[in-house]
């Protein structure tokens, strides 16, 4: 069309202007396929992590070591899709693709710092310890990847998205906070609700901008006094030994 | 209000010190939550510190993207005041004019050195869709001015050079190269001024790396660009004989010398047709240029209709009468 139309002389255009441009968003397309399909992979791996880890609210503290190994060659086939997006996205500036992306690392991210965070990184000689919050840094060296980068435009998990991860895992466990009642076991609740004030405790510091991450912050609160509910609840029934947690609301 | 940390003064002292009872409700957070403590206070702190920075980093660059915006448009509108009988203008602008443009085009110049440091490295991609706006609009400027001085499409590369934020000196000051007469014209008037702002700046600027024009960019800011040249003709057609705007100029003897509008015209058929052609993809990018891409064609549109009437409603004028004129589309600056 635009070989036909090419006018006289005194062309204004230049053709090969717009084939660069043709090339040039060919090649973004051709980059964004790329990303998503490795992405879809992505997305398998966290629903099979998912699945696993999801039933920690139907098992009893005794066997979660057993339920927490099985998750373990997911977690391995996600380094490895990991790997190749790193591959793909290192190649152009970071914040060019970050969008497509940010919700499927959001949520690994999450797998791991729920699966820390119930013990299933606990080192192999120790006992399985509930109650550990991943940092950011090791959040990155479980998925094999860098985090927080500055100096270097290469493919990361950015602090933002970690924090949003944080924000999954506390309503991840609010609700684990329920179920482990019903397992029986008053004690996790009491665990779960030191550490979401403290987490609560950390994001107050924050200075959000209006966008999702602060949203999702301010509900929170709502988290904490779900949690502060069960542990009223076991408290007035004396389920609990109040003296090891002054978390029980006193009126 | 809470009754929390009651630290008034003893009911004796109450009359002499009333006049400071303001400083417990300046910080409320002190009085629900002292000091925040916990395992995780110190990490949160380094968050907010690298949130806090981010957040201040991108509020300059929107700061500074409006800021050129709004220079650009007017160098725009200096650049609309122009009436040339032909294209591309060969004979040097205006002084006032150019004096204008270099007013502006020197603050563009100075803010674009400015965000510089914010545009590193992670950031340059990080915060694109932030100073994009302004990156777009003063492509659209200096497209427009490139269109109506050389009559060609302004090369990627070249609006690159002007949007890096690198090269203010030659842009403003004394140039070296053929990088626009425009700029040649303006460098008596400016050396002075420019050079003042830009050395300052030079040693940082030294180790930091230009903006990079994205082809979207560069793209959309062509797609706005063919809105200013669709004003540039509607006012034109208003302003131009009967018999120069659609027959050749008195001087034109290789079919070069059309008047303006007629060269308008063409040009934004050529353009149409030429980002028309573009497959744009599905993109964010994508989805703008399509809407861009209606309005030109409207635009198009305009300029054609405006001829139309010319044509139908102006032969019945007599020979070399001018005059306001319902320009069709509705191009709203009619003279």
């Amino acid at each position: 069309m635009a070989e036909l139309t090419n006018p006289s002389v005194d062309g204004m255009i230049d053709p090969e202007i717009f084939k660069q441009v043709q090339n040039d968003i060919d090649e973004d397309i051709k980059v964004r396929d790329e990303i998503r399909g490795l992405l879809k992979s992505l997305d398998k791996h966290d629903r099979s992590i998912q699945s696993v880890l999801s039933r920690v609210h139907a098992v009893p503290g005794s066997s979660l070591a057993a339920l927490l190994a099985s998750a373990k060659p997911f977690f391995e086939q996600q380094r490895e899709t990991l790997k190749e997006l790193d591959a793909v996205a290192s190649k152009y500036p970071y914040y060019k693709y970050n969008v497509l992306w940010t919700r499927e690392i959001q949520a690994v991210s999450y797998g791991i710092v729920l699966a820390g965070w119930l013990g299933a990184f606990t080192p192999e000689n120790e006992e399985r310890k509930e109650g550990v919050l991943m940092t950011i840094k090791e959040v990155g060296e479980k998925l094999g990847i860098p985090v927080n980068v500055k100096g270097t435009d290469v493919f990361h998990l950015t602090l933002e998205e970690y924090l949003h991860s944080l924000i999954n895992l506390i309503e991840e466990l609010t609700r684990l906070a329920v179920n482990s009642v019903t397992l029986g076991d008053y004690q996790r609740p009491m665990l779960i609700s030191r550490f979401v004030k403290d987490l609560h405790a950390g994001f107050q510091l924050l200075n959000l901008k209006n966008d999702a991450l602060r949203r999702r912050s301010d509900s929170i609160k709502y988290n904490v006094k779900k949690i502060e509910d069960v542990v009223y609840d076991l408290a007035l029934r004396k389920l609990i030994n109040q003296t090891d947690n002054q978390a029980a609301p006193s009126q | 209000m809470p009754p929390t940390g009651s630290k008034r003064p003893f009911s004796g002292s109450g009359g002499s010190h009333r006049a400071g009872p303001k400083p417990q409700s300046h910080n409320p957070q002190t009085l629900q939550a002292p000091v925040p403590t916990g395992p995780y206070i110190s990490m949160f702190t380094e968050f907010r510190n690298e949130l806090d920075e981010n957040q201040d980093r991108r509020e300059r660059i929107i700061k500074a993207s409006r800021d050129i915006t709004a220079a650009s448009k007017k160098i725009i509108f200096s650049l609309q005041r122009l009436r040339p009988a032909t294209l591309p203008i060969t004979t040097p602008l205006p002084h006032h004019i150019n004096n204008e443009i270099l007013q502006y085009e020197t603050k563009i110049q100075d803010l674009l050195a400015s965000v510089l440091p914010d545009l590193q490295i992670l950031d340059g991609s990080r915060w694109q869709r932030q100073i994009s706006p302004g990156i777009q609009e003063y492509i659209e400027a200096i497209g427009f001015r490139h269109y109506l001085l050389k009559r060609k499409v302004i090369e990627w590369e070249e609006a690159g050079w002007y949007v890096s934020g690198l090269n203010g000196d030659e842009i403003l000051g004394r140039k070296k190269s053929d990088e626009g007469k425009e700029d040649v014209e303006m460098a008596d008037a400016v050396s002075a001024q420019a050079t003042e702002g830009e050395t300052e700046n030079k040693e940082e600027k030294k180790e930091l790396k230009g903006i990079q024009l994205t082809r979207e960019d560069y793209v959309l800011g062509l797609f706005d660009m063919s809105g200013e040249m669709m004003r540039f003709a509607i006012t034109s057609v208003a302003t131009t004989p009967l018999a120069q705007l659609l027959g050749a100029t008195a001087d034109a003897t290789d079919g070069k010398g059309i008047s303006t509008p007629q060269c308008l015209l063409q040009d934004l058929r050529s353009l149409r047709s030429e980002l028309e052609g573009l497959d744009l993809g599905f993109s964010a990018f994508g989805r703008d240029a399509e809407k861009k891409l209606q309005v030109m064609q409207g635009s198009v549109q305009k300029v054609e209709y405006a001829f139309y009437g010319m044509v139908v409603r102006g032969s019945e004028r007599p020979e070399g009468w001018v005059a306001d004129f319902d320009a069709g589309g509705g191009g709203g600056d009619v003279e």
